[in-house]
């Protein structure tokens, strides 16, 4: 404790007027300063994986590693209102376990009722996603990306921009967290700082593994998981005829992946040929950063694990359900979309039978986890 | 709150140091100052002083602002208003500069090492805020209306300073910055980056109450090629230069910012549901074009634009 004030005063002196403010996010400055010297504390107790069976390793942040005690606070935070200003909303109310952590919305709405542009992602597997949102290149990483929800204003979502203060505070004073993050950030000798919420509640999202659906047991060898019509809809999504794998591919049913095996990441955006509508602003989807038109309604392909629970779809919310779906891409696209130029060359019509469609539905609802849904380590804590 | 805290902090340790608040109406900062003061350090803080109005009236917080006209002789009623309203509540007043030069009467450029203070002043850059958080003001107590820097007491040709956060800073994490780099409010999460200008407000004039006007100006259009490294299309760093006839003399001088002027080509007057915002978004953001050459920006390449800014002028202090 004594190394502690005494590196702390230093600080202070040195940099006059900046401690009280800084001293909140300079934990890591004094972690190092402590390890130099020689007490290299372990940062809390490592979380094991229990990954699906196919599943690769996730790839997690160098300065945040995985530990039991950071899921734990990150589990309070996600599910606590105080994380809004007006106490009326948290990460949980747009993001609800149930909907595979959807909110069933066309599109959310903000703390203050004010209406999102895009509709909430479900977070199913978000471990392993390269980016992050319906298509922001510059979030690779939940610490960032948990920064927009809290202090972001156009939308507001929890209104947190400003009351940074107000919101360690808050948690300061409630009796639940001081224990948390001390055990949390059991090196941060004041582990109240945002950059430790943001650490926690991305450890608690990392955790949020979902590989133990029935199409995962039909895998596994276990042939009677999957129906026969599901099985059908399953040739259907691998075949060439609806091509849906090439965007939707691989264990997370997507094709952009980040894991501990991934050299080259490649970093994908695709028009999927809704009406031009959906595109106008704010929802110009990569263009919004390229400012390139080639990329105008280019959007991230969501994992399509738990799809069955994630409706409406799209990034505007504006298909109301799966069929919906299918009629799209069968038909090449919505509205004037089907002659898109930036559509992708995958989106293109193809013929399929009523009773084809039906089996590509029994197959995407195969997708749902039930365990994943009910798992009471992802409730609630209060 | 946070920077009171700060000061009282960091003046018990250092006593002689400058009160860290250049310009803050509360209590406890006013009895630092006086404490300061007390014993024996400079008088005021020297430097570059901003001031900020709304036409002929102050910008500020807790009430309402009202008689920003230019004259009450102009025919157009507009002339009067801020966007075409008046009475108007700030909401929020806050922007970023950088990137200091001064040029003397010898043609000498003085590029100006502005430096750290801890809280509004680090690597060359300074956050002016004019809000309070009190009224309809956002944001926090704390208040900076003052670049800290030691000059000569004398008359310079020019001054120039950048509106925004230089590149090289623009997409460090604000969570771990040094202040003043670490506000949640000039954050942009979005973009990885900052805001370098924060100006917002309500309408208070019956014919269009709780209207809201929102200018947030920062680099758009940006991407991150490899990793670490961004490029963003439109910088949107308004060049400030600024060469009054008789000079500058930062003694004597101090930089006025008009609200009124930077929204100038708006209009929000209109009865339910005429706000109006631009946070520099691009082309998917189409209010920006108006009020962009108010601070000498083309809208379309974020660059120096053929109209010169209007914003900023100098005044006597």
């Amino acid at each position: 404790m004594k190394v502690i004030i005494s590196i702390t005063i230093v600080l202070f002196s040195i940099i006059d007027c900046a401690p009280f403010g800084l001293a909140k996010d300079k934990g890591e400055d004094l972690q190092t300063g402590l390890l130099l010297l020689g007490g290299n504390v372990p940062e809390g107790t490592p979380y094991i994986w229990d990954l699906p069976s196919g599943f690769p390793d996730p790839k997690i942040p160098e300065n945040n590693p995985m530990t039991v005690e950071k899921v734990t606070l990150g589990r309070f935070l996600f599910y606590d209102t105080k994380l809004s200003e007006n106490q009326t909303q948290a990460c949980a109310s747009c993001h609800q376990q149930d909907k595979a952590f959807t909110d069933g919305r066309t599109v959310s709405a903000g703390s203050t009722g004010q209406a999102h542009p895009r509709n909430a992602q479900h977070l199913s597997n978000v471990v392993y996603n390269l980016r992050l949102t319906w298509a922001n290149p510059l979030l690779k990483n939940l610490e960032d990306q948990a920064r927009v929800p809290m202090f972001g204003d156009n939308p507001v979502e929890l209104g947190m921009k400003d009351k940074e203060d107000l919101l360690l505070s808050r948690l300061e004073n409630d009796p639940i967290y001081p224990p948390l993050f001390r055990a949390a950030f059991p090196n941060d000798p004041n582990p109240f700082s945002l950059l430790n919420i943001t650490k926690a509640l991305s450890s608690f999202q990392r955790s949020l593994v979902s590989g133990n659906s029935a199409y995962d047991r039909f895998q596994a060898g276990d042939i009677s998981a999957l129906s026969a019509s599901a099985i059908r809809g399953k040739n259907l999504f691998f075949g060439e005829r609806g091509e849906c794998f090439h965007c939707h591919g691989g264990f997370n049913f997507t094709d952009t992946i980040l894991h501990t095996g991934t050299v080259f990441e490649e970093v994908t955006f695709h028009n999927n040929g809704l009406d031009s509508s959906s595109f106008i602003s704010p929802n110009g989807g990569l263009y919004e950063f390229t400012f390139s038109e080639s990329d105008r309604g280019k959007f991230r392909a969501p994992s399509l694990r738990n799809v069955e629970l994630t409706a409406p779809y799209m990034h505007d919310g504006s298909l109301p359900d799966l069929i919906s779906v299918i009629d799209h891409y069968a038909n090449g696209g919505s509205g004037d979309g089907v002659s898109n130029p930036n559509r992708d060359p995958f989106v293109r019509s193809f013929s399929l039978t009523p009773s084809e469609k039906q089996d590509l539905v029994e197959f995407l609802k195969s997708l749902t986890d039930e365990d994943f849904v009910t798992n009471p380590k992802f409730e609630s804590p209060f | 709150m946070k920077y009171v805290y700060i000061c009282a902090f960091a003046l018990s340790f250092a006593p002689f140091l400058w009160n860290c608040d250049g310009n803050s109406s509360s209590n406890e900062t006013l009895a630092l100052i006086a404490g300061s003061q007390a014993l024996g350090s400079s008088s005021k803080p020297r430097g570059i002083s901003f001031h900020a109005v709304v036409g002929d009236s102050e910008a500020v917080c807790g009430q309402e602002i009202t008689g920003h006209g230019d004259s009450h002789s102009s025919s157009t009623v507009h002339a009067l208003h801020v966007a075409g309203v008046m009475p108007i509540g700030l909401k929020d007043l806050r922007f970023y500069v950088s990137e200091f030069e001064l040029v003397d009467e010898n043609d000498n450029t003085i590029v100006l090492n502005i430096p750290d203070n801890g809280t509004w002043q680090y690597s060359g850059v300074t956050l002016l805020d004019f809000e309070n958080a009190s009224g309809s003001c956002t944001g926090t107590t704390a208040t900076n209306k003052i670049v800290q820097i030691d000059l000569e007491n004398k008359q310079y040709k020019t001054i120039r300073f950048t509106l925004g956060v230089p590149e090289n800073l623009n997409h460090i994490d604000y969570s771990v910055s040094p202040s003043p780099l670490n506000i949640s409010g000039m954050a942009w999460g979005w973009t990885m980056g900052y805001r370098f200008f924060v100006g917002e407000f309500y309408s208070n004039d019956s014919t269009s109450p709780g209207n809201s006007a929102v200018l947030h100006i920062g680099s758009s259009g940006c991407t991150e090629p490899s990793p670490g490294t961004y490029t963003c299309v439109n910088s949107n760093r308004p060049k400030i230069e600024l060469s009054p006839s008789g000079g500058f003399n930062p003694f004597t001088q101090e930089i006025q910012f008009d609200l009124k002027k930077a929204f100038a080509g708006w209009d929000i007057s209109a009865a339910g549901g005429g706000s109006k915002s631009c946070h520099s978004m691009g082309a998917m953001d189409g209010n920006c074009s108006a009020v962009y050459p108010n601070f000498g920006l083309d809208y379309s390449t974020g660059d120096v634009g053929s109209v010169s800014q209007s914003v900023f002028s100098i005044l006597s202090k």
